[in-house]
Order: structure tokens, then sequence, then C-alpha cells
């Protein structure tokens, strides 16, 4: 008895620092948030209670409304990525030779460092001498203004995120595709199913808990991102391709309004909690 | 499902027409970057440089980039020691210790391990102005020294260690530290490879939480200072820009080529980030 109450103690005390650890970099934060949420503050005079005034203007903020749009519009990029991501795992299962290689290939790509990735973008993509620009001129075409254009802009943005992910999402996919039953598909193949009828009736269901799970995790890493869209376009021409939290931090470290920027930051934390919770709900109703 | 040659070799081609396609940037960053500064932007473009120069390393090298290379090395490697350290101690109770909590524990493990604390940014401001640690060092790195995922992952390796040879060392009279050292570390190995990659690089690549705290030149890390030098590139020389990413991507891919046997097989059989 008392070995088991020693064992006890001393797990405490083995789990004891990271969970310290979280209250202090994830609890109290979150906490201090959501009071943020209710106060206004400017990093300057004392925070002051407002109550819901920071909910009130959120609901009426159009620019915020904008942001939104824009960031779903980002979100577009999620299944074009997922989709690149599933075929090219596909084609990876097929190969009994290399697969290896490719393997590594792959997920290294995703590798790369994003500021690098968007050092490279700058270069190609900067409007007055950039690589595709000079390339373009060179074929006779007429240059374009990539990053002050605000579609044009927002595509480029995009393609960072495509090329720094599909990398991983394959390889992601491709675990899922390795463990399906492979009994299942000679089955399959006995009742006449064609190649592309085993893909959408066997692969793709057997692999959903990885589709779920891929796709949360993308629109996650899709409504923070920050880096390559500050680095490029500083969200311009025109605060086009800002998202909703790039516009909470401009709020917070231009502006100073941390009470603000707080209450957005916490709506857009509970949409994207709901929005999960309604990808893994709608996943597991079509079981 | 029954594979024809020709499409294994249909399959071939479609994957390395994917994969020039996906390391196209990176290769004309690469190339790029052994331009002289006349060539970097000369019309028309060449893929390849006409001359070869190594001189854009060294300007980057001497404004700024070792500072911010360095760093980068501490406020990466501190992080990838303690979360290792960190993350088997607690991952040891979760796994072969029984006590009260210890689902709720592990429930609100896997919690940290997918929320993203960078919605945390704002309080978290607040929070290290307070103790003065805006703008250092310390500042950057404090909110990576322990990871949820390491904790995970390194349960995910325990749990599959026999409890008869823990037992069995206990009884040839092996404390806690003993049991770790000789039982548990000799089976998590490729497991700690990838956590301390993993850990390493997205310390490495970090980019909203350093930009955010840094103001100076002082403490900033590669990946904040080479965004401060992209932003400025038309008065800044672009060759040098482009051999600061060379430099920020050859750690992460050294450390990817010496592990990556086991990186992909873990992924691969965890199906994990």
């Amino acid at each position: 008895m008392s070995f088991i109450k020693r064992e006890n103690w001393l797990a405490y005390v083995l789990v004891g620092p990271v969970l310290l650890f979280y209250a202090v970099i994830f609890v109290y934060p979150l906490l201090q948030m959501l009071l943020l949420s209710f106060q206004s503050y400017d990093f300057y005079t004392p925070p002051e209670f407002t109550g819901l005034d920071n909910y009130a203007r959120l609901l009426g903020d159009r620019e915020l409304l904008a942001k939104l749009g824009y960031t779903l519009f980002y979100w577009l990029i999620g299944p074009i990525t997922i989709a690149a991501s599933f075929v090219t795992a596909l084609l990876l299962s097929k190969l009994n030779r290399g697969q290896a290689f490719f393997r590594s290939a792959f997920y290294g790509t995703s590798m790369a460092p994003m500021v690098a990735l968007a050092v490279v973008f700058m270069y190609l993509f900067s409007p007055n001498h950039g690589i595709v620009n000079n390339v373009l001129t060179d074929l006779h075409l007429p240059a374009v203004e990539w990053l002050y254009e605000p579609l044009l802009a927002k595509t480029v943005v995009m393609s960072i995120f495509f090329f720094m992910n599909m990398g991983f999402y394959t390889i992601l996919f491709l675990s899922g595709i390795l463990g399906v039953d492979q009994s299942l598909y000679s089955a399959a193949s006995l009742d006449g199913a064609g190649r592309w009828r085993q893909v959408w009736h066997i692969t793709l269901p057997q692999i959903r808990p990885v589709m779920i799970f891929a796709t949360i995790l993308m629109t996650i890493s899709i409504f923070q991102m920050y880096g390559q869209i500050v680095i490029l376009t500083k969200g311009g021409p025109f605060g086009s391709t800002e998202t909703v939290f790039m516009y909470a931090m401009n709020k917070a470290f231009t502006d100073h309004q941390m009470g603000y920027a707080a209450t957005i930051v916490v709506v857009l934390s509970a949409l994207l909690g709901l929005i999960s919770y309604g990808i893994l709900k709608i996943g597991e109703e079509k079981e | 499902m029954t594979t024809t040659t020709t499409q294994r070799y249909v399959s071939f081609v479609l994957l390395l027409l994917g994969i020039a396609f996906l390391a196209f940037p990176l290769l004309i960053l690469l190339f790029s970057s052994f331009k002289p500064n006349v060539e970097v932007y000369a019309f028309p473009f060449h893929f390849f440089p006409e001359r070869w120069t190594i001189a854009n390393y060294f300007s980057a090298w001497s404004s700024n980039l070792d500072r911010y290379a360095w760093n980068s090395v501490v406020t990466s490697a501190i992080p990838t020691l303690t979360s290792i350290v960190f993350g088997i101690l607690a991952a040891y109770a979760l796994a072969k210790m029984s006590f009260l909590g210890k689902g709720l524990i592990l429930k609100f493990i896997v919690l940290m391990m997918l929320v993203p604390l960078d919605i945390l940014v704002v309080p978290m401001f607040q929070l290290f102005k307070s103790f003065q640690l805006l703008d250092t060092l310390s500042g950057i790195l404090i909110p990576g020294l322990m990871s949820a995922f390491g904790v995970f992952l390194m349960r995910q390796f325990m749990v599959q260690i026999p409890d008869e040879l823990i037992e069995a060392a206990r009884i040839d009279g092996c404390g806690l530290a003993g049991i770790i050292v000789r039982v548990v570390l000799p089976n998590i190995k490729p497991g700690i490879a990838v956590l301390g990659i993993t850990t390493f690089l997205s310390n490495w690549n970090a980019f909203t939480w350093p930009f955010i705290i840094t103001s100076g030149d002082t403490n900033k890390t590669l990946a904040v200072g080479l965004a401060s030098m992209v932003t400025s590139i038309n008065n800044f020389n672009p060759g040098a820009l482009l051999a600061g990413g060379v430099i920020m991507i050859v750690p992460v891919f050294g450390l990817f080529v010496l592990f990556q046997k086991s990186i992909t097989q873990v992924y691969l059989t965890a199906g994990i980030k």
C-alpha cells in the first residue's frame, strides 16, 4: 500500500513540470484573454472594464467581416492541397521501387522554413523586376503586378501555403493508404469494381479518420496564417490579403487596442472550435 | 490493388514531375544565391549562374546574419533539450504508473497538442511584458520549453515496452533513474530522434511569436531577421538575402537527411505531426 502511495507521489513529480508549464503558458493567458476581451487596454494606462462594448463593436465591424471573407477565401487552398496530396499518396502507394526516395523527397520539401519560401516568392513575384515578370517579358507577354492586385496577391500567399504543406499531407495520407486491408481490394476486383470505384468505395472510406484529422489540422493552420502575409504584402493592397488573425494582431500591436484584439481572437477561436467540431461530426455521420 | 507495369511507370513519371514542381522554388533559391548581385535580377533570367560566386554568403554573414543564426541556434537547441527531458519524464508516469487523474491529464496533453499557442500572443505579450521578457532570447524560447506533442509521442513509444522488463530492472535494484536510462531510453531512440528534430525545426521556423516580441536587431532569430531583410528587398543586396534563405534551410535539410529514416518511419506508422 505504501508502495502505491509512493509511486503516486512520484508520478505527480514527473508530470508536474509539464502541467505547470501549460498552466503558465496556456491556462493563465487563456483566462487573461477572456478577461481582456471585456476590457479596454492600451499598454500604458491600466485596463478598464468596459463590459460587452468590445463584443458589440465586433458585431458592427465591417472591416472585420471583410477579413473573415478573405480568410474563408484562403481556406480554398485547403481542399486543393488535400486533393493534390491524396492523389500523390495514391501514386506513391503503387510504386514498389523508389517509394522510399519519393517519400523522403516529398516530406523533405515540407520541411523548408516558411520564411525561406517567402524569400523565394518575393524574388519570383516582386512586382518591378521579379523573376516571373522577367520571364513573361522574355516571352513577350505583359508583366503582371502580382502583389498589388488583391486576387493575385492572395493567390501568391496561398501558393506558399501549398508548397509548405503538400509534402507533409502526402506522407500523412500515404500512411493511411498503406494501412488499408489489401483483401478489401481483391474482393472488390472480383466483384468487377474498376480502379476509380475502388478508390472511391474502399480507400477513401477506409482512411476517413486521417482525412478528418487532415482537414481539421489544415483549417487551423490556414486560419492562423500570418508570417507569409506579413513578409510578402504586409496585408496590402488595401488590406485585401489580411486574415482575421492578422487583423487582430494589427489591432493589438499597431493600434494598441489589446482589449478589442483579445475579443477578436476569442471569437475567432470559438469559430475555429465550432468548425473543427463540425468537420468531426460530418465525418463521423457518413460512417 | 493489382498494379500493372505501365501503371507503375506512369506513376513514377507523374511523381517525378510532382517533386520537381515542389522543389522548384527551393532550387531557384539555391542556384540564384550563387549569382553575383548584378546577375540576380538580370534580364533574361537564367536558372543557373553564369558566373558562380560565394560572395553573397560572406556579405549575408557579415550583415547581422551571424547574430541571427546564433540566436536561432540558442532558441531552438534549448527547447529541444528540455522538451525531450521533460517529455520523457512525464511520459514515463503516463505510460507506466497509475495515479489519480491520469486519464484527465492525458486528455489535457492531447488538447494542448491540438491548440495552436499562437492564438494567445496578446495575453502572452502582456504576461511577458510584466516579467520584462520582451525582446530577449529567453522570451522567445520560453513558450517552446515543453511540448505536449513530445509527451504524447514518448508515451506512444513507452506503452510498447513490456512491464516485465521494467519489473525485472526494479527487482535488480534499479531506481527510477536506472529504469529510465537502462530500460526505457534504449527502446525509444527513434522516438527521441523524431521529437528532437520536430522540436528543433518548429522553433527554428517559428515566426509569429519571435516576430511580435523582438524590436531591436540584437535578439532577432533567422526567421525574423530574414523577414525584415525581405521587406527592404529593394535597397538591400538581393544576393545576400537569397544566401540568407539558403543558410536558414541548410540545418533543416541536414538534420532531415541525417535522421530521415526514423522520421518517415515514425510518421508512416504513427501518422501524427
